[in-house]
């Protein structure tokens, strides 16, 4: 441990667990807290959503499933009645009934709003018919053009059909039309939401779910010996302040230039902290690590392994055979090249740019002990560069004329953010939106892995004088627990959505636990510790991280060398390797 | 990560305590209207720009989760991914 403190920072700078474990860590120590914390969520989920299953769920299902199976043996093209049916069973959504949707409302964020900031808490009947009213017209005009688009295609799926389908022109003719009302379903869907605007008032629902998340980890830190009172008192305040950066990040324009809840929370705490300071009373619920482990381990259970066969081998090339390429350059960059002082700045650095911006960020800044300071320089270099690829790379792909699913591919596996993905991805078309979220998809669960990597590396190669041997006990001693707990959710979860199948997963477990509850706790928990950051943060100390000006070339020449790579990739594996899968998207 | 280690203001005061308060308040209150400003005026300036309008109203219009950071957060992750596992099932080299 001496030898070891000669390598490692201060330890009023960053969390170390005496290389010692004792049975009482399991009550003790933070990082077990998150674990049990976590876990008692996600029982309580489960326990929630998988007990109380959307009507006839199985019967649906099975029906569905009949109907696709034999609309695709009857044409060689999918169907009217196959997309219906397909789409009956993608509306069995466990989170918008029973408990299950109160659940789904208490844990929202603030609502969005475009120019009154109260609208994120109230919505009066007025006003919601206002909005419903502004937006019929729009709506109205898709439903007929999708009534329009639905009887081109059932005139044209009928002459196919009237051919026995063996005619190839009538098949084409049926297929393409299918697919422009499938793109007018789409539209009035979207459009659906803006016509069906109820009246709400988030403000009691906050006030309550504020009490709950207080008392959650108030009984973790009285367990571990920190005062109750003082922290209930304290959390007051720093929920509000996590509030207001909800509210902030759900502003249209917020929204449009891809500033999230981070952002602004981390803005929100370093400007109280760096003008009229942070008040000492604040102190006992700035509890960054707290707040970040227990996120962590909720969402472990959104990291489900089998997404990543979701379009196949070229996908899996793109994301996950380039993304760790990608993450080890740059870091050895960043350490041969640019000789960065800090390796946590550099590894949080290159697994924000090369895997999926902030949620990476946090991941292996904890997994690898980083310091606040340069957590809050990765979130903030993602956001710059984020928003500006999401206007310049479709931009640049349109000018150019590069196919949609190569331009998508390149997007997905490159533009940090993942929200930032959808919207280029869609801006571009609908095949550029598919590959673009297929391949992001795929990256935002190599967090994971990339997790429990750095957090081995840094234990057995990092954290240690050169030439030291690291025994398994070693390795246990400093291993940062709260990781067990993060891939042992994310096992779980994958397993009990294996065993559930792709239909049944999808209703309890996509549109059921993780939408309903554990994205918004874990969102929530996010926000709680950006704001702690905020608040602990010396705006002079975060200058000197960029000294140089390290990071961000660090930052230019990592995502540089990732669009080329990226690029390349995407080429080889779409259109020279797999061409059969290009043709099918 | 890092301990919980609290912030102090930017001046410590001294003998000149009430206006350098009054100093840090002034920047503060500056700072929340900067932000308002910046929501409310600027930034939807911006977005009226040749340059940002075209992807600005798509994402209004489609209420697409621009600024998420998890694939769980965006409704067409899940679009995406129910596309290709509908299209791609029997394709050579797809995993299912």
């Amino acid at each position: 441990m001496s030898d070891m403190a000669q390598t490692m920072p201060p330890e009023s700078d960053v969390v170390i667990d005496v290389a010692e474990s004792k049975l009482s860590d399991l009550w003790t120590k933070e990082d077990y807290w998150a674990i049990w914390l976590g876990l008692f969520i996600l029982i309580f989920g489960m326990f929630v959503y998988f007990n109380a299953p959307p009507e006839n769920m199985d019967s649906k299902i099975a029906e569905a499933n009949a109907i696709m199976e034999k609309e695709m043996e009857r044409a060689p093209f999918k169907t009217i009645a196959w997309h219906e049916a397909a789409e009956s069973k993608h509306k069995l959504k466990s989170y918008s009934t029973g408990f299950g949707k109160f659940l789904n409302v208490f844990t929202s964020k603030p609502h969005g709003w475009t120019d009154n900031p109260l609208q994120s808490f109230f919505l009066n009947e007025e006003a919601a018919a206002a909005k419903n009213a502004a937006a019929m017209a729009k709506y109205e005009a898709a439903q007929a053009a999708s009534a329009g688009a639905l009887a081109v295609a059932t005139s044209r799926q009928s002459a196919a059909a009237a051919a026995n389908f063996k005619n190839e022109t009538l098949n084409a003719e049926a297929k393409d039309s299918i697919s422009a009302w499938i793109g007018a379903q789409n539209k009035v869907s979207d459009l659906k939401k803006k016509v069906t605007v109820k009246p709400y008032n988030q403000a009691g629902y906050l006030v309550g779910l504020g009490v709950i998340i207080a008392l959650l980890f108030g009984a973790g830190l009285k367990v571990m010996g920190k005062p109750l009172p003082e922290f209930l008192k304290a959390f007051v305040l720093v929920f509000a302040l996590a509030i207001v950066a909800y509210m902030l990040s759900s502003q249209a324009a917020a929204k449009a230039y891809g500033i999230g809840y981070a952002a602004w929370a981390i803005a929100i705490g370093l400007l109280i902290s760096n003008t009229i300071g942070t008040p000492s009373w604040i102190k006992p619920a700035v509890q960054t690590e707290f707040y970040i482990k227990t996120g962590l381990v909720l969402l472990g259970a959104e990291i489900l392994f089998g997404k990543i066969l979701s379009i196949g081998l070229p996908g899996i090339f793109v994301a996950w055979v380039v993304t760790p390429i990608v993450l080890v350059t740059t870091y050895q960059f960043g350490q041969k090249i640019l000789k960065i002082e800090s390796k946590t700045l550099n590894m949080v650095i290159s697994a924000d740019m090369s895997v999926c911006g902030v949620s990476a960020a946090i991941a292996t800044a904890s997994a690898c002990r980083a310091k606040k300071e340069e957590l809050t320089l990765a979130v903030g270099l993602s956001l710059v560069f984020t928003s500006i690829m999401m206007i310049v790379m479709p931009a640049f792909i349109k000018a150019v004329g590069m196919p949609e699913v190569l331009g998508g591919a390149w997007m997905g596996g490159t533009i940090d953010a993942t929200g930032a993905v959808a919207a280029a991805g869609a801006f571009l078309g609908e095949k550029a939106l598919y590959t673009a979220a297929t391949i992001k998809m795929i990256q935002n669960i190599l967090i994971g892995g990339i997790a429990f990597c750095v957090a081995i590396y840094w234990c057995t190669r990092v954290d240690c004088v050169p030439g030291q041997k690291v025994h398994a006990s070693e390795i246990w001693h400093r291993f940062p627990k709260f990781v067990i707990g993060f891939i042992g959710a994310s096992i779980l979860f994958s397993t009990i959505y294996a065993s559930m199948g792709p239909d049944v997963g999808y209703a309890l477990i996509d549109q059921g636990i993780l939408k309903g509850m554990t994205k918004n706790l874990r969102g929530w928990f996010f926000c709680l510790a950006f704001i702690s950051i905020g608040l602990a943060t010396d705006f002079r100390e975060l200058k000197g991280y960029f000294k140089g000006g390290k990071p961000l070339i660090l930052y230019f020449c990592g995502q540089s060398f990732n669009l080329a790579l990226t690029l390349l990739m995407a080429y080889i594996m779409f259109y020279l390797v797999f061409p059969d899968i290009t043709a099918l998207i | 990560m890092e301990t919980n280690r609290c912030a102090g203001p930017v001046s410590s005061g001294s003998g000149s305590g009430g206006i350098a308060r009054l100093k840090r308040w002034a920047i503060l209150v500056a700072c929340i209207l900067a932000t308002f400003f910046f929501l409310l005026v600027l930034g939807p300036m911006g977005l009226e720009t040749e340059t940002l309008k075209p992807m600005a109203d798509f994402i209004e219009e489609h209420n697409i989760e621009a600024n998420a950071y998890y694939y769980t957060e965006v409704d067409e992750f899940f679009e995406a991914e129910r596309h290709m596992r509908d299209h791609l099932g029997l394709a050579p080299g797809s995993a299912d």
